[in-house]
């Protein structure tokens, strides 16, 4: 596959799902086979697989495996609908195996870039007869059985002819020598080679309106790189017929070498050019043709396409940059505020205007290391969405979870000193916030409970909340425990503390011990982790809370850890 | 049959247009503007075409926005979602997130270069058109 010029992304996916599809299946049948039935569960789980690769196949349009896959569907359909009787399980086994095999085979050949071509014919007969016997041993059910209707797909991928038979050669031409306009005979080849041509690359390139290049032609030669399906006597043909050439020379290669154009450090394929990306989402308008020089490719208008390259570093020595970042900047205001320089009648107008660029080249230098350091959200968020879902079903709770602005950017610091206090709040939420089915039922709630975690950049600072339709905070409670915790004396009213007031205390350290979590449901688990959490990255959290109704929490982080951006 | 083609490439348009001609009228535009004018057009004339081919990569306008543009029309217009015209995208950009956007804009078919003219052929007899 990867021999390939184009980059043949979707046929790439396509062929790694089904292949690790069929594996799933495999395995499954080989664990089922000496049971004297296939349990329940594994036909359900086949169904579900050889559904996709039913589902994708049709959509890439290979018809033979899309009919199998859909003949095998209907079989299990049929005993995963019909309460009755089984088939053996050595015998579903095999069948079910002859289709695996016969759709593997499939894929190997779509891999190496022939043509799908089995055909299931004889598997399709098979199978129905196998279907047959279940039906006739089912003979009471059968009624009741509902059809297994195909549903044609509503889009198609038609992947590119895969041209087994592509040649690749490299031709080098030279000409007589005092040829007037080289330049033009060369474009005659070019343009007799375009016929036969898949794709084809020449230097020099720009051959038709740049006249100095039939000098270079004469000097070094014409070079061409040519993917077609003819033959090298075919090419030889074409080259023959009177181009003024003295010399020939055309070898075959592989399409590897031919992705690497003239020297191996050149990349480039006209068409080869969007297949490097990697990491970034288009949208429509990014393929925009800005201009189409002569003889050259197609050049697109936004420059999105050029390659993208990374390198992993060790985040220590990021951490150093910014350390050695501050130290700059500290000696830099040393220097510019040097009481040395206040001296009376000093013409300093040269050494400010230096000073004036210093300042703004740090000042770049500064961003571009804070944005070297940014991250999103995104994985932080999934990791509180499984916490969520594990949390719930643990407790058996039903929360629906939403998470907005995953893309959020932050320093990779504060990212990480994030993940504690938000996984201690999400858990709370999920724990003592929102209720159990059952309860939120009975006082008229939604049975399912709301979690939303958000975040939302504001200038120079992030608000990360998270917000549950739960039973909100309990005011009486957490004034009771305040009390009996000694944080509140015998003397003071409970009057005189605001909500505000009120939500601080369950931030108190040994507010809250874990053997308590479940004789209150007032909610304040380790919130002094998260509070100490934040303080190191300068944050702050706010609680907002009815009883009844839900409570939200926000915490503000700033985007970067340095706490004054101007110099 | 109503064919409307978007091409930029001279090459790859004379080969479409002979390729395409087979299975009706083909109106040839080369760039994705172009495309989404003729497709207007015919809306305002109700003639429409019953095949849109949109290269992706072009001047002015992409095959993406033209896409969009022709899909906005259409639902400008009240036309259904199952009834309205067969686009296919044909390009040689074949990542699978190039392919997927295109799923996603509505695009019926996307097809990748060189096009395997068998199965395009397929596509359009699953759809009734030939």
């Amino acid at each position: 596959m990867t021999d390939k010029i184009n980059a043949q992304g979707m046929l790439d996916t396509y062929l790694l799902e089904c292949e690790q599809l069929l594996e799933q299946i495999q395995t499954i049948v080989l664990q089922e086979k000496d049971k004297t039935y296939f349990e329940k569960e594994s036909i359900h789980e086949i169904f579900r697989g050889i559904h996709t690769i039913k589902g994708i196949s049709a959509m890439m349009m290979y018809d033979e495996v899309t009919k199998i896959s859909h003949k095998l569907e209907d079989v299990l359909y049929c005993l995963r609908e019909s309460e009755t009787k089984q088939p053996p399980a050595a015998e579903l086994a095999e069948q079910i195996l002859k289709v695996t095999d016969f759709i593997s085979n499939e894929m190997t050949k779509i891999g190496s870039g022939e043509s799908a071509d089995g055909k299931a014919t004889e598997h399709l007969i098979q199978l129905n007869s196998f279907l047959d016997k279940i039906r006739d041993d089912d003979q009471m059910e059968k009624a009741e059985v509902k059809e297994n209707m195909y549903e044609e797909p509503q889009q198609f991928y038609i992947p590119p002819k895969v041209s087994g038979t592509s040649c690749f050669y490299k031709i080098h031409l030279t000409f007589r020598p005092g040829l007037d306009l080289a330049n033009v005979h060369a474009y005659k080849i070019v343009y007799a080679l375009k016929e036969i041509a898949e794709d084809m690359i020449y230097e020099p390139e720009d051959i038709i309106s740049d006249d100095n290049t039939a000098e270079e032609i004469l000097k070094k030669g014409f070079d061409i790189l040519l993917q077609t399906q003819k033959k090298e006597e075919d090419l030889h043909k074409i080259l023959k017929t009177g181009y003024a050439l003295t010399g020939v020379e055309i070898i075959s290669g592989t399409a590897r070498e031919y992705c690497k154009g003239f020297t191996p450090e050149e990349e480039k394929t006209k068409e080869a050019m969007p297949d490097i990306n990697i990491g970034r989402t288009y949208v429509p308008g990014d393929f925009v043709i800005e201009s189409k020089e002569p003889g050259k490719g197609k050049k697109l208008a936004k420059d999105r396409m050029e390659r993208t390259s990374y390198i992993r570093v060790d985040v220590k020595k990021m951490d150093m940059l910014l350390r050695l970042m501050e130290d700059v900047k500290n000696s830099q205001n040393a220097l510019l505020g040097n009481k040395d320089l206040r001296v009376e009648g000093l013409n300093l107008e040269n050494f400010d205007m230096a000073a004036e660029q210093m300042l703004k080249a740090s000042a770049k230098l500064q961003s571009a290391i804070m944005a070297m350091r940014m991250m999103s959200l995104s994985n932080t968020f999934q990791r509180m969405n499984r916490i969520v879902f594990e949390t719930a079903r643990q407790l058996g709770k039903e929360i629906d979870f939403e998470m907005v602005g995953e893309e959020v950017q932050l320093d990779k610091n504060v990212v990480e000193h994030l993940l504690a206090p938000l996984m201690h709040i999400v858990r709370n939420s999920v724990d003592h916030g929102i209720e159990m089915p059952q309860e939120r039922e009975a006082i008229g709630k939604e049975k399912r409970g709301k979690i939303i975690l958000s975040a939302k950049l504001e200038p120079s600072r992030v608000c990360i909340s998270v917000e549950d339709n739960g039973r909100g905070l309990s005011r009486d409670k957490i004034l009771e425990k305040a009390r009996k915790q000694g944080l509140i004396s015998q003397w003071e009213k409970e009057e005189d503390y605001t909500e505000e007031e009120v939500y601080r205390l369950i931030t108190l350290p040994g507010f809250s011990t874990k053997e308590e979590i479940t004789e209150y449901s007032g909610r304040g688990v380790g919130m002094d982790v998260v509070i100490s959490n934040l303080q190191e990255i300068n944050g702050s959290l706010e609680i907002e809370s009815e009883e009844g109704v839900g409570s939200k929490m926000t915490m503000f982080v700033p985007t970067t850890i340095i706490k004054n951006m101007e110099v | 049959m109503r064919i409307l083609l978007a091409e930029d490439d001279y090459v790859t348009r004379k080969f479409m247009i002979g390729f395409l001609s087979k299975y009706g009228e083909c109106d040839v535009t080369v760039d994705g503007m172009e495309a989404v004018d003729a497709f207007m057009m015919t809306l305002e004339d109700e003639e429409p075409y019953d095949l849109v081919c949109l290269d992706i990569m072009m001047p002015v306008m992409d095959g993406y926005q033209a896409l969009m543009g022709i899909r906005n029309l259409e639902k400008e217009r009240g036309i259904l979602e199952k009834d309205g015209v067969k686009i296919i995208m044909t390009t040689a950009l074949n990542d699978e997130q190039n392919v997927k956007m295109a799923f996603d804009l509505g695009c019926t078919v996307y097809s990748g270069k060189p096009i395997d003219q068998d199965k395009f052929e397929q596509v359009l007899v699953k759809f009734g058109l030939i």
